[in-house]
């Protein structure tokens, strides 16, 4: 936490936003998966690997991207029927299972006792250029065929596939789209961070990450950097106010989850909720006045 | 042989304690329809609560009422507050709510982190040890197999609280929370207060889970804020392993992962124990996604 301190969180939002746009594609399907985090793992030990032994960042990265969609492939092909809270429990499944590899497997990964990274190798400017180009990329996707294809599975399954679109077809490409992207986030993250072990990919990444996403909303493109901003931004501010910290993110996802369920980037579910809270007000007051 | 029995006995008593969690956990999936992921958050914190409890300068009586009924009082009103806080709203009359498994799952975890900060703040970050002076229990010999009495103590324990809820499942009340689980709608015809039951499920799955906390810290002698983390994967597990809803089910599912987890430390290592479960998830996702024990609503409302 003490990295927080020294100016590391404004790259490490870069980092949370490419990883929230590694999960849009699939929540563009109504599918919310948190298997970027294991591929964000897979990312920063495959480059680190290399780059500790004098090889290259890229070969490391070429790696990463291999094993990475490989697992989403398979991903895809065992839980892509799921959807709702089993997709989210097949893609902690994958995640758990990726972070015990990182601890079992000593030889490659040095287990409990982590990895120290070459420093000065990944500058602020590399990770904003990855973050800029996801959102670049989200953005230039809106009204495009891949959209469209992509939020029709996402409002229903069985309706997509009665107008000719595979189901596992859109799956497998979103996921692969999502193990590129967190896969790069993952090399960048692991030269970023000056030490990390397996902890670093665990539920509480998981939890923030799902949190965000939900937060921000999919409806439109810059539904996940709004979910990013708030998520490592929060607690930064909050950072001596002790238990506040941690609490403002839930009471925020309680909030959205109540009031705003497609999240903050849903214009018209902001304007629905204010012209309500006006009503109930109208109402108080007429009934005050009566 | 003796080795088996050994690994057989410790896993069966721990996954009995899991029974008792994930009892409660389904319960309320039943009646409300709702994944409850801060059930895992109430279970820690009482966990915390039990070891503090422990270390209190009374004996007899008074320390055996204060560990055991500390915790599950603050569980029972821990659990309500979540009602309260992340349920209530979503599970008003009128709400249309697509997915509400998905919302509540969402919701709870916004529980589970005001939960989390405030065990962490509590608790520094720090492990809580529990005062064994509080009961002494050595092991027995039986045949060559050495049994810790603690084991075979919280085992017994939670057999009885398991009985317990099953009689109380029996009972009127548990069949207003049964009827509810099968159509609200219905219920709500036979004249059953849909809302009042749904806070009934949530204060006694807090009192299961605060009961479990006591016997969790006792059994691994401390407690930390990360038991949350364990326990909600192993809600997950046990909620998708044996489809949520039914209570009988979710307890056979969570002794039998007591055991799988006693046998993968005993004979892999406990680098595998997460591993193998989470390989199980997938299997069952992959074959069976509603579950093993899933039984259907009758009707959708």
């Amino acid at each position: 936490m003490s990295l927080m301190s020294s100016g590391f969180w404004f790259s490490f939002l870069a980092i949370n936003i490419s990883l929230a746009y590694a999960v849009y594609p699939q929540a563009l399907l109504g599918r919310l998966s948190v298997a970027p985090v294991a591929y964000l793992a897979i990312g920063a030990y495959a480059t680190t690997y290399f780059t500790t032994r004098g090889g290259s960042f890229f070969t490391g990265l070429a790696v990463g991207i291999a094993i990475s969609t490989v697992i989403g492939a398979i991903l895809s092909a065992v839980a892509g029927h799921l959807r709702s809270h089993f997709f989210v429990a097949a893609t902690l499944g994958a995640v758990m299972i990726v972070q015990q590899a990182a601890f079992s497997l000593t030889p490659l990964t040095n287990g409990y006792l982590g990895i120290t990274s070459p420093a000065d190798l990944v500058q602020w400017w590399h990770v904003w250029l990855l973050a800029i180009l996801c959102m670049a990329g989200a953005a230039s996707l809106r009204h495009s065929v891949l959209d469209g294809v992509w939020r029709a599975v996402g409002a229903d399954d069985r309706i997509a596939s009665a107008l000719g679109i595979s189901t596992s077809r859109a799956v497998f490409t979103a996921g692969t789209v999502s193990a590129v992207i967190a896969t790069i986030a993952g090399g960048l993250y692991g030269h970023l961070l000056p030490f990390f072990d397996p902890n670093a990919f665990g539920l509480l990444l998981i939890l923030v990450l799902a949190a965000g996403i939900v937060v921000g909303g999919v409806v439109a493109w810059y539904g996940p950097v709004i979910g990013a901003v708030i998520m490592t931004g929060l607690p930064e501010l909050l950072r001596d106010f002790g238990a506040w910290r941690d609490s403002s993110i839930g009471l925020i996802l309680i909030a959205c989850i109540l009031f705003l369920p497609r999240g903050l980037s849903d214009r018209a579910g902001i304007v629905k909720l204010w012209n309500a809270m006006m009503q109930v007000l109208a109402r108080r007051k007429r009934a005050r006045s009566s | 042989m003796t080795l088996i029995l050994q690994w057989l006995i410790t896993g069966l008593c721990v996954g009995l304690v899991y029974a008792m969690f994930s009892a409660g956990y389904s319960l309320m999936f039943g009646v409300m329809r709702c994944l409850n992921i801060a059930h895992a958050g109430v279970f820690m914190l009482c966990a915390l609560i039990a070891c503090k409890l422990s270390a209190l300068p009374v004996t007899g009586v008074l320390l055996h009422a204060a560990i055991i009924l500390g915790p599950v009082l603050i569980g029972v009103v821990l659990s309500y507050a979540v009602h309260r806080l992340s349920l209530h709203y979503l599970l008003r009359p009128g709400a249309n709510t697509v997915d509400i498994e998905m919302a509540s799952f969402l919701s709870t975890l916004g529980a589970l982190f005001i939960i989390e900060s405030i065990a962490i703040e509590w608790s520094d970050a720090r492990a809580f040890n529990f005062n064994f002076d509080y009961l002494k229990l050595g092991s027995v010999d039986v045949a060559g197999v050495v049994l810790p009495l603690k084991y075979l103590a919280v085992g017994a324990a939670a057999l009885a609280s398991l009985v317990a809820m099953d009689r109380l499942l029996k009972s009127p009340l548990g069949r207003m929370m049964r009827a509810t689980s099968d159509s609200r709608f219905l219920a709500t015809v036979m004249g059953i207060d849909v809302r009042r039951t749904q806070q009934l499920s949530m204060v006694i799955a807090g009192a299961l889970a605060g009961l479990a906390g006591v016997m969790i810290a006792y059994l691994y002698g401390q407690a930390t804020y990360g038991l949350s983390h364990t326990f909600l994967l192993k809600a997950i597990v046990i909620g998708i392993v044996a489809g949520l809803g039914s209570v009988k089910g979710a307890m056979v599912v969570a002794v039998a992962i007591g055991v799988l987890e006693a046998a993968t430390v005993q004979y892999l290592g406990s680098g595998w124990r997460d591993i193998s479960l989470f390989l199980l998830v997938i299997l069952v996702l992959a074959i069976r996604p509603e579950g093993v024990f899933w039984k259907k609503q009758r009707a959708a409302t």
